[in-house]
């Protein structure tokens, strides 16, 4: 990751990453296996939370606890960023996502933000 | 439920149920709150653990996990059918359908079936608000193994009535896993019998897996545009056809599928080669919906048959507890009157 980040896809979006926890103190970083060394499934987070320790967060595997979390934690005003570790594991997020996330705007008449997410590895999804 | 059970929806598909676990020994049914004497939220199981305590089983609140052991009942030769409270709450069950149950079958080969049943009551205009009224069977159609039901409220030469038929059918026939989608708006319909028909020129695909209708004006002259819509939104398209025929002069023709997944459109395709006019009716919310994909494959079947095509359905939003807010942004007969005359 540290020779030439940006050529790739997967250096992109590290350094994205990386740049939103430096400029956004609300940014933090939800996921499965994330920390270094391992750095995630795929390294997209690798070198985050040895830089941020307190904000890159592993958890245990609960895709649905982990995205409800987040959206508690939007609600308070953070930026949380949830890593789900295969796109096929969102199947079981889609209860957090669909009836709770996206529903809370107009739910509550549009008083609170919501949640910022990056949703696994599907290119579709990225 | 003990008066005249057929003549409504619930009646049929209670008595589809008491059949099903009467005629067949492997069926056994797992929900919330089923048990005799509540008999679940809508009563489409009332009676029936009374009379086979051991084949009706009241669950914790767990929707995945109700659904999981149904799938592995249904490994293990049972043919479980499992209720969903609320429709809303098949957000909780996505995981079990699509990587499980929906994808045992190609995944080992063809060597194991799931055959589940998956009952749910979908939609709105009882004021239950965000949480308790949504159409989410768009988030399953198109789910490679899973088949999608929903019953349309008639009568039909079988006993039990369509939707209870429906219903017997996919629990003793099913090879897979389906999940069947009800509406709570549908519960209280009067089946409807050849004379409640009476203005009405009905037709029955027999070409589809499951009954496909087509229903038009008796005596009209030829329909000028194809309404597609299925469920309790198909009751309303009746009522905008029988609407536009005699107040507008506007004749329509209404394609009724109960198998919305896997796609079978062939009749819905007939009609409009001689229309050229596609409206679909659904309650679920626009993008992504039913429509849209029964339109894309009308466009792919007909090409430049297809001169005028459109979708209604719910607005992008939640739906409101409030009856006049959610009255705006449900579709209604109002609205299929609107958009009938926008394309003719």
């Amino acid at each position: 990751m540290t020779d030439k980040p940006l050529k790739t896809v997967l250096g992109s979006l590290n350094q994205g990453l990386k740049k939103a926890l430096e400029d956004d103190p609300q940014a933090i970083i939800l996921g499965e296996d994330i920390l270094d060394p391992y750095g995630g499934s795929f390294k997209v987070t690798r070198g985050l939370s040895t830089q941020y320790p307190e904000r890159v967060l592993t958890t245990p595997i609960s895709e649905a606890g982990i995205t409800g979390i987040a959206g508690g934690l939007a609600l308070r005003g953070f930026h949380p960023i949830v890593e789900i570790m295969f796109g096929d594991f969102t199947t079981l997020i889609v209860d957090q996502v669909v009836n709770h996330l996206a529903k809370f705007h107009d739910m509550y008449q549009k008083s609170k933000s919501g949640c910022r997410y990056r949703k696994g590895y599907q290119g579709s999804f990225q | 439920m003990t008066d005249k059970p057929l003549k409504t929806v619930l009646g049929s598909l209670n008595q589809g149920l008491k059949k099903a676990l009467a005629d067949d020994p492997q069926t056994i049914i797992l929900g919330e709150d089923i048990l005799d004497p509540y008999g679940g939220s809508f009563k489409v199981t009332r009676g029936l653990s009374t009379q086979y305590p051991e084949r009706v089983l009241t669950t914790p609140i767990s929707e995945a996990g109700i659904t999981g052991i149904a799938g592995g009942l249904a490994l293990r030769g049972f043919h479980p059918i499992v209720e969903i409270m609320f429709g809303d709450f098949t957000t909780l069950i996505v995981d079990q359908v699509v990587n499980h149950l929906a994808k045992f079958h190609d995944m080992y080969h063809g060597q194991v079936s799931v055959p589940v049943v998956i009952r749910t009551p979908m939609g709105g205009r009882r004021g239950y608000g965000p949480t308790h009224s949504q159409t989410l069977e768009k988030l399953f159609l198109g789910v490679p193994g899973l088949r999608v039901l929903a019953p349309f409220h008639i009568e039909n030469e079988e006993p039990l009535g369509l939707p209870g038929e429906l219903l017997y059918d996919a629990v003793t026939q099913a090879d897979g896993p389906t999940l069947f989608v009800e509406n709570k708006l549908q519960y209280p319909l009067k089946l409807l019998s050849s004379s409640d028909l009476s203005e009405y020129a009905l037709d029955i695909s027999s070409s589809t897996a499951s009954p496909f209708y087509k229903l038009s004006l008796r005596g009209a002259p030829p329909p000028r545009v194809t309404l597609a819509a299925y469920g309790y939104m198909a009751k309303l398209a009746m009522d905008a056809v029988y609407t536009l025929g005699y107040q507008h002069e506007i004749f329509c023709e209404l394609l009724v599928p109960t198998q919305l997944a896997p796609f079978e459109l062939a009749p819905l395709f007939q009609s409009v080669r001689q229309t050229g006019r596609l409206l679909t009716i659904e309650e679920g919310t626009l993008s992504l919906g039913w429509g849209a994909e029964v339109l894309a494959r009308a466009s792919e079947a007909l090409g430049p048959g297809l001169k005028s095509a459109s979708r209604l359905a719910a607005k992008e939003t939640v739906v409101p507890a409030s009856p006049r807010l959610e009255a705006e942004v449900l579709p209604g007969v109002h609205d299929i009157l609107q958009k009938v005359q926008e394309m003719v």
